[in-house]
């Protein structure tokens, strides 16, 4: 019986989505899974990160699917907001429960 | 995890209430309202509160935005918050409905006897289920302050002067969290 379960968690731990599992990435996803949507100023703030570093983040997360990055204007001022797409939304919650198995 | 997310949502909505441009714009009804009564004149508090509405959001623009950026909260959340809005307004139109009943119909002795009453709970309660939905205790403070500037007009008259002090409390208690957040977030250099 533990043997069993050693092997499931060897499984969810070589399944686990290598995208999100960096400190940086996991930080950003969560803070745009309680959101609609973030501009760079927020998500610099909120994670410490330089500016370099969360745009090196960000981009990594679009090509990944899991985030929009869209130009939008607020009161005439443009703003770069970040967005989780409906992959990355799914992507998060899979991730938060294959950590809950691996936890549990 | 999920009471992590649910603490962590709590404090992006909080965190947009932390620079005291709603407080004073409750404020700013409040002694609007006052200032209304006392001068008798009945559209004054309708401008005030209007050119309040568009200061909030030139203000949020020029302070809140440059200082701690732009969020865009919840669907769920805005929904919440719009259900708070759309229940005052249904209580607001009901005591309205009421004074529509015909003379004789008791409802309408029974509400316009305790008229100040309604006032006081309707507009007290939205501002605590505003800082209910927010998650900032200050709030409830100002419903207090709004609840009981009302009430005691029952007693002491006055309704415009008491709500002319209770505005002026509410901006006076926003300006200090507005000079505590422009503190607290200066400025930075961005690449937006």
């Amino acid at each position: 019986m533990p043997g069993e379960k050693s092997d499931s968690q060897a499984f969810s731990l070589s399944d686990i989505d290598r995208v999100i599992h960096t400190p940086a990435r996991l930080l950003i996803m969560k803070i745009l899974y309680v959101l609609d949507g973030a501009d760079m100023v927020f998500l610099k703030d909120e994670t410490g990160l330089t500016w370099g570093n969360l745009s090196v983040q960000v981009k990594n997360l679009e090509q990944a699917g899991y985030v929009n990055i869209n130009k939008e204007f607020v009161e005439n001022k443009p703003h770069t907001v970040v967005s989780l797409t409906t992959q990355g939304r799914d992507a998060f919650s899979n991730y938060r429960a294959q950590l809950k198995d691996i936890l549990r | 995890m999920v009471d992590e997310l649910k603490i962590l949502e709590k404090r992006m909505a909080n965190r947009y209430m932390e620079d005291g441009i709603w407080d004073i714009y409750l404020g700013l009804m409040a002694f609007a309202f006052g200032f209304g009564i006392v001068l008798d004149i009945s559209y004054l508090a309708a401008i005030m509160v209007s050119v309040g509405f568009a200061f909030q959001s030139i203000a949020k623009n020029m302070i809140t935005f440059p200082r701690i950026g732009y969020i865009k909260l919840r669907k769920a959340k805005k929904r919440g918050m719009a259900a708070v809005l759309t229940g005052v307004l249904f209580l607001g139109m009901m005591i309205f409905l009421v004074f529509m009943l015909g003379d004789e119909n008791p409802v309408r002795y029974f509400v316009r006897d305790r008229m100040l009453f309604f006032i006081a709970v309707i507009w007290g309660g939205a501002i605590a289920l505003a800082g209910l939905s927010f998650h900032v205790r200050r709030y409830f403070a100002y419903a207090l302050i709004v609840f009981g500037a009302v009430m005691m007009s029952e007693w002491m008259g006055s309704l415009g002067l008491n709500l002319i002090v209770a505005g002026l409390l509410v901006m006076i208690a926003g300006l200090f969290v507005m000079m505590r957040f422009i503190r607290k977030y200066p400025i930075t250099p961005q690449q937006n």
